[in-house]
């Protein structure tokens, strides 16, 4: 490449801002809902809300044959710099069945200064979901946020067309900034009907209009998020929609589920097709399950091998729903989910144990509703597995008919057979099991089952030394933490995170020893970790020793940092216990202690203790946490716990010479 | 604003040169060859080789580079690696290969094939339908797209090896960075390379950080050179820049047989000196804007600085975040094709500014040149590499007396006299029509790059300490914080000075906060606010346990692991005054005020911490002082990282230094 020189990089500048403007579409008027709401007053809002949504409407017709064609009209006034990032506009389709037929935007600048209009030249066609090898949900957008200032109002306009396998649909009237109006139409045919169930709010009642219904909501306030709080899809209000054809009308439409039941039955057709089985695949279930001599074991020797499999997903049309076949799965050793789960059905019927299939929503346990019989309210698989009464576990849960079911996610590989992770534990989620198939609530592990012990045995010399060890012996979720880091982590980076972890209490410590064991079979995880810290406890006027004994801090610590909140508190369940024995050193007496604490709410208890035995100080902490959802009323109550355990977690313990 | 410089456009074609090599481990059968054999030993391979607890091992990774007369340039990529733990098998199962339309480079991908050769030796190789290609994204002129596939049946103790064919139309190898090191350690790294027959030129190859790379015929036109045991690359806190660290290599083509960097640096000092002194030529309206902002300055100092604050306060620069125009303005700006463009319009970008500076001194009787910089965040310049890949014509000198004085009066937040600090410390090529030289950019010393923190607390009984707070950064570490913020609304500055706070003392509640001088060019960045901190004192039954240490309080260790794999690197020297005075509660009284002892690390770093108290022992006044970093790059070999961590975890230690109130009266004073 030859120098480049000024005269080069001029002609290089000139170019690329010679083409900037012709990049830019021309000027055009906004259409008039546009201008309307560009032009409303709107309140005020504090300071750290980035930007308000004016107008979030679609209005949904429906033909007889089922086509859908939705129009759909978004304004947004940016209020801060950061509310630029909201000046896009974004609509989602499948290429399978849908198309945006039209995409236009505007940006109507500070004051209504002037206008820039957006055409399909500025529209990215991009795919949804980037980690799948292959996915046909597709987002099409127009990026505005680099032209947009605050005090403009960027708005944009789609016209979508799609054939729904379901005849149903969710409208969400917020996410988390606030909205002036949210409003969902839908257009039937003459005859047909619609009904409507609402969340996160009271009953919002559709307005009709001959065939047109029209529900709408005003003025939300915006919901900020805060930490240790419900999920936004469990806040903001949305309803979800149900239609169907007149009596008589053509069959073949969309399907519609007047019950759980219904949906179990169409999952069941759909899945139980793919749970195939050959030699090959029984032979290996077979040889997993050779020395297994209990259920459980047989359980376990295939979900180690289910869950180890590369998860992969790949969507394609009905794939999307419908698991690929169990053989087809085994011979590529990957799958997604609903794969993963149905690969295990295959192998536990090769075994004799019969199995279903679970559809839940992964990510937040309080999104599934009972009130409205939908698959649309799921995005996740996993499996439930008949089991007698000789296996015991605090994932079985009461079928009405089915039985004992335990519940697994073939998934999850961190989370093994007897637990369930924390995210999809007490939500509701549909065991799919043809007509016997039912809506039920997954189970909750007891703190115990999610539990951290640990033993913490240190030397404290006369200069202020510390020579110890830590055992750390993990259950449950607990151990899914731990086990978590360790998998994911390479050797030396896992070092090198306890080392972090280590330095973080007692500045300066070495670690001579690491060594982690996963005993994932069991669900437990133990760590050993030696460790000597020059200068631990501070030397006072060479008569006092001072240091915590508190060495190293608990795993997970809540900070609830905020004097007011507005949503609830959400907790999970777990229990931790520590004992620290410090010998003291020779010469030296207690002087002071820090007072013992024990706390016991309805969400959790706390104790902390000291007590000085054989020349040893003896420190135990125990904290027990309870899965709970605390009302915003009581958050001076969480907060003030978790705060005084804070305090006596550093507070020190002083050494007088003698 | 951003530290774009006056090379941006040249940027992005590097960068889409580069692209050729970094997407990819590249290899090397043509297509139709078959997969080479498989080693028995290495089915059997049941530890790394390189690195001993890699999760995979790359076995070969061979790429071969066609440059070839056809008009296309061709990268040929063949890798097998061997799986050692499900980590390694969760990170090795999914490839994907980007191609399509990008920055004008058309990518086309061709003769993908993979395949798994399981512990007991059986194959699956992938078939056609398992090649997925979807668009990642599409919009006008751009459709970059991915062929992405899954190695089936991959386990621990698996070999998995993929080859693909990456055409590049019209495309040619010139300044192609050809990587060594992947994100697993490599046994064999070996690269074919076919130049283009030019008929006056030859390919010439550097390495960066790595041996001398020695080539060796081969058939068909290619040479080829390998590289064995290459470590994974690495990260870690305070290394150099990853150019600086990575073992690669750059092919590029020249004339010259025999490059003597001397010369070469002579020449092409004088021709950028040909090619840009027309646009420091000053027009008329140049010389008389010169002359009437020199006014009655009379020494050279004194006019420069004149010419540097009139360009920096009257000519806005339009690609600054914090120039105040509008997207709408920004998109209607015109580009200036000379200086007196530029003072015509009162706008332009960073590179505009400087060279109506460079106009305006010389208008003035000033010696300025255009200079040719390499950007430290990038790679350690050195002139021993003769080629001006890495240079970029970035400042501006000026001759005062017999030095060069160097200015970025572009650059809104370097004062005069200053550079950011990807500047400093750097060989810049001072152009000339007859003798160019290397003249070293010099850093600034620590004492600028001060931050200076007071605060005025009053501490309660039950530990709570409550007051007023101010902190004032200067220098490059002011720089870096009008950098941070100046694209934030003052809500997001509050905000994320609160959580810078309470991440390091979680019961902290702000109020009264103050930013000030976020885009002042040259005010100190400012924050001040009030502050209340329950239980910040720990309380035992007859003693209050304070860490007069505020400002570090809840702060780790800089370097809080023993291993280390790279050299230590600071951006710049910088140092911290703190004033902290805490009035004490009544009931209490001073068991201890020792403070700990000065740490002193030659002329690298010293720490000093003085604490007194007033005659009526009411209030505890601690006053800590740090400088690290001599006047220099802040380089540190790996050798010394014990010594530093050493260093740096006895002044943790000292922050944590506790002093001892116990119950008691204070005495009065008359």
């Amino acid at each position: 490449m030859p120098y480049r020189s000024f005269m080069f990089l001029l002609f290089c500048g000139a170019l690329l801002f010679a083409s900037a403007p012709a990049a830019f579409a021309v000027e055009d008027a906004p259409p008039a809902w546009l201008q309307q709401a560009a032009i409303a007053r709107v309140p005020s809002f504090s300071k750290d809300v980035p930007a308000v949504v004016l107008v979030d409407e679609a209005n949904v017709t429906v033909a007889p044959d089922g086509l859908i064609t939705t129009t759909y009209s978004y304004a947004v006034r940016i209020l801060t710099r950061e509310g630029r990032a909201f000046a896009v506009a974004a609509e989602g389709y499948a290429t399978d069945i849908g198309r945006i037929r039209e995409m236009r935007a505007w940006l109507i600048r500070a004051g209504g200064a002037s206008v820039k209009r957006y055409d399909k030249n500025d529209v990215l066609d991009q795919a949804a979901a980037l980690n799948d090898v292959y996915n046909e949900t597709r987002i099409k957008k127009i990026i505005a946020a680099d032209d947009a200032d605050a005090g403009a109002v960027f708005g944009y306009q789609t016209v979508s067309e799609s054939r729904s396998i379901f005849n149903q649909m969710v409208w969400a009237f917020q996410e988390r900034i606030p909205v002036i109006s949210s409003r969902y139409s839908l257009t039937l045919p003459v005859g047909w009907s619609a009904t409507s169930v609402t969340f996160n709010h009271p009953k919002i009642e559709a307005v009709v209009n001959g065939s047109t219904s029209t529900w709408e909501l005003r003025d939300l306030a915006p919901i900020a998020p805060e930490p240790h709080s419900p999920e936004v899809t469990t806040l903001a209000p949305r309803i979800a929609v149900s239609y169907a054809p007149a009596a008589g009308a053509a069959a073949g439409l969309n399907r519609t589920f007047a019950s759980w039941a219904d949906v179990s039955r169409w999952y069941t057709e759909l899945s139980d097709t793919q749970v195939t089985l050959d030699d090959a695949l029984a032979s290996k279930a077979r040889e997993l399950t050779s020395s297994s001599k209990t259920e459980m074991e047989r359980i376990r020797a295939i979900s180690r091998y289910v869950q180890k499999l590369q998860y992969i997903s790949i969507q394609i049309g009905v794939g999307r729903f419908r698991p690929h076949s169990a053989t087809e799965v085994f011979a590529k050793a990957y799958g997604d989910c609903k794969d993963k789960a149905n690969l295990m059905r295959a192998m536990l019927r090769a075994v004799k144990i019969e199995s279903f299939p679970v559809l839940i929503y992964s990510g937040d346990p309080t999104y599934v509703r009972e009130e409205w019989t939908s698959p649309s309210q799921f995005n996740h698989c996993i499996i439930a597995i008949k089991v007698s009464d000789e296996t015991q576990a605090p994932t079985i849960v009461q079928h009405p008919k089915l039985g004992r079911l335990l519940i697994f996610d073939a998934t999850d590989d961190q989370t093994p057979v007897g637990d369930l992770p924390d995210h999809e534990q007490g939500s509701f989620a549909l065991v799919a099991a043809g007509a016997d198939g039912t809506l039920m609530r997954m189970p909750v592990t007891p703190p115990e089952s999610n539990q951290m012990e640990r033993q913490v045995e240190v030397t404290l010399a006369p200069d202020g030394s510390l020579t110890g060890t830590i055992h750390e012996r993990s259950t449950g979720q607990s151990a899914v933490d731990e086990r978590r880091l360790f998998n994911h982590l390479s050797r030396p980076e896992y070092v090198k995170a306890i080392e972090e972890w280590i330095t973080r209490g007692a500045t300066g410590a070495q670690v001579s020893k690491v060594e982690p064991v996963d005993q994932s079979a069991d669900g437990r995880f133990t760590l050993d970790v030696d460790f000597n810290a020059q200068n631990y406890a501070q030397n006072m006027q060479n008569r006092l020793l001072v240091f915590k004994p508190a060495i190293v801090s608990r795993r997970e610590s809540l900070f609830l940092t905020e004097p007011l909140r507005k949503h609830p508190v959400v907790l999970d369940s777990n229990a931790y216990t520590e004992t620290v024995r410090v010998k003291l050193p020779d010469g030296f007496d207690v002087d002071e202690l820090p007072d013992a604490l024990k706390l016991d709410t309805a969400f959790g208890n706390y104790a902390a203790s000291y007590e000085v035995k054989e020349g040893h100080l003896v420190f135990t902490r125990k904290l027990t946490l309870h899965a709970t959802t605390i009302p915003v009323e009581q958050y001076s109550t969480v907060r003030n716990f978790f705060e005084r355990i804070r305090s006596v977690e550093l507070s020190p313990v002083v050494l007088a010479k003698k | 604003m951003k530290f774009l410089r006056i090379y941006a456009c040249i940027t992005v074609i590097v960068c889409l040169t580069l692209a050729a090599a970094a997407t990819a481990p590249a290899a090397l059968l043509a297509a139709g060859e078959d997969w080479k054999p498989i080693d028995p030993a290495e089915l059997a391979l049941k530890a790394p080789v390189v690195e001993k607890d890699a999760d995979a091992e790359a076995l070969f990774w061979e790429v071969r580079v066609d440059d070839g007369p056809v008009g296309e340039l061709v990268f040929t990529h063949y890798v097998r690696i061997k799986v050692f733990t499900e980590r390694g098998r969760e990170s090795q199962s999914k490839i994907d290969i980007p191609f399509g339309k990008i920055f004008g480079s058309n990518i086309k991908i061709k003769d993908i094939a993979a395949r798994t050769i399981k512990p007991d030796g059986t194959i699956i190789e992938i078939k056609k339908d398992d090649v997925f290609e979807r668009d990642i994204i599409k919009a006008s002129g751009v459709k970059l797209k991915a062929k992405s596939f899954a190695m089936p049946g991959v386990e621990p103790g698996s070999i998995i090896e993929y080859r693909w064919r990456e055409v590049r139309p019209n495309e040619s190898a010139n300044y192609t960075r050809l990587q060594f090191q992947r994100d697993i350690p490599v046994q064999t790294v070996k690269y074919y390379i076919k130049p283009y027959p030019f008929p006056d030129r030859s390919m010439r190859a550097q390495t960066f950080h790595g041996s001398v790379a020695t080539f060796t015929k081969e058939k068909n036109g290619f040479y080829s050179t390998t590289m064995t045991n290459m470590p994974a690359f690495h990260e870690e806190p305070h290394m150099p820049p990853e150019n600086q660290v990575r073992t690669w290599m750059l092919i590029y083509y020249t004339a010259e047989d025999k490059i003597e960097p001397q010369k070469f640096w002579r020449d092409l000092g004088k021709r950028v000196y040909d090619g840009t002194k027309s646009f420091l030529k000053p027009n008329d309206e140049v010389k008389k804007t010169a002359a009437t902002v020199i006014g009655d300055a009379t020494t050279p100092e004194e006019k420069l600085a004149r010419l540097f604050n009139y360009v920096r306060d009257n000519i806005k620069n339009v690609r600054d975040d914090a120039s105040g125009m509008s997207a709408e303005e920004i998109a209607k700006v015109k580009v200036n094709k000379s200086p007196g463009d530029t003072l015509k319009r009162g706008m332009g970008d960073g590179s505009d500014i400087d060279l109506l500076f460079a106009s305006l001194a010389t208008a003035a009787g000033f010696d300025a040149r255009i200079v040719l910089l390499a950007d430290r965040s990038d790679i350690f310049f050195d002139p021993g590499f003769a080629n001006p890949y890495f240079l970029r014509p970035t400042d501006v000198a000026v001759k005062v007396g017999d030095q060069w004085r160097f200015y970025n009066p572009g650059y809104r937040y370097a004062p005069m006299g200053m550079l950011v600090w990807q500047e400093e410390g750097q060989e810049a090529l001072v152009t000339d029509p007859k003798e160019p030289v290397f003249v070293k950019t010099p850093v600034t010393p620590a004492e600028k790059s001060l931050v200076r923190r007071t605060a005025k607390f009053t501490l309660s009984e039950d530990g709570t300490l409550e007051g007023d707070v101010k902190i004032e950064y200067t220098g490059q570490l002011g720089i870096e914080k009008k950098e941070e913020h100046d694209d934030d609304s003052p809500a997001a500055r509050e905000e994320a000075l609160r959580s810078q706070v309470t991440s390091h003392m979680s019961t902290a509640e702000l109020s009264n906060i103050r930013i000030e001088n976020v885009t002042d060019p040259v005010k100190p960045f400012v924050y001040a606010y009030h502050v209340r901190v329950p239980g910040y004192a720990e309380r035992t039954g007859k003693r209050l346990f304070l860490r007069p240490a505020f400002f570090q309080y809840g702060v780790g260790p800089l370097f809080p692991t023993s291993e280390r794999k790279t050299n230590i690197y600071f951006h710049y020297p910088w140092s911290e005054r703190d004033t902290v005075e805490i009035n004490l509660p009544a009931g209490y009284v001073l068991d201890n005020a020792d403070a700990p002892a000065p740490l002193s690390a030659g002329k690298t770093g010293d720490y000093k911490v003085r604490i007194a108290v007033t005659k009526d022992e009411r209030t505890l006044i601690y006053n800590r002082s740090f400088t690290f970093g001599p006047p220099d790059i802040i380089l540190f070999p790996i050798s010394t990282y014990p010594a530093l961590k050493g260093y740096f975890d006895m002044l943790n230690k000292s922050d944590n230094h506790t002093i001892t109130l116990k119950q008691g009266t204070a005495k009065t004073t008359e």
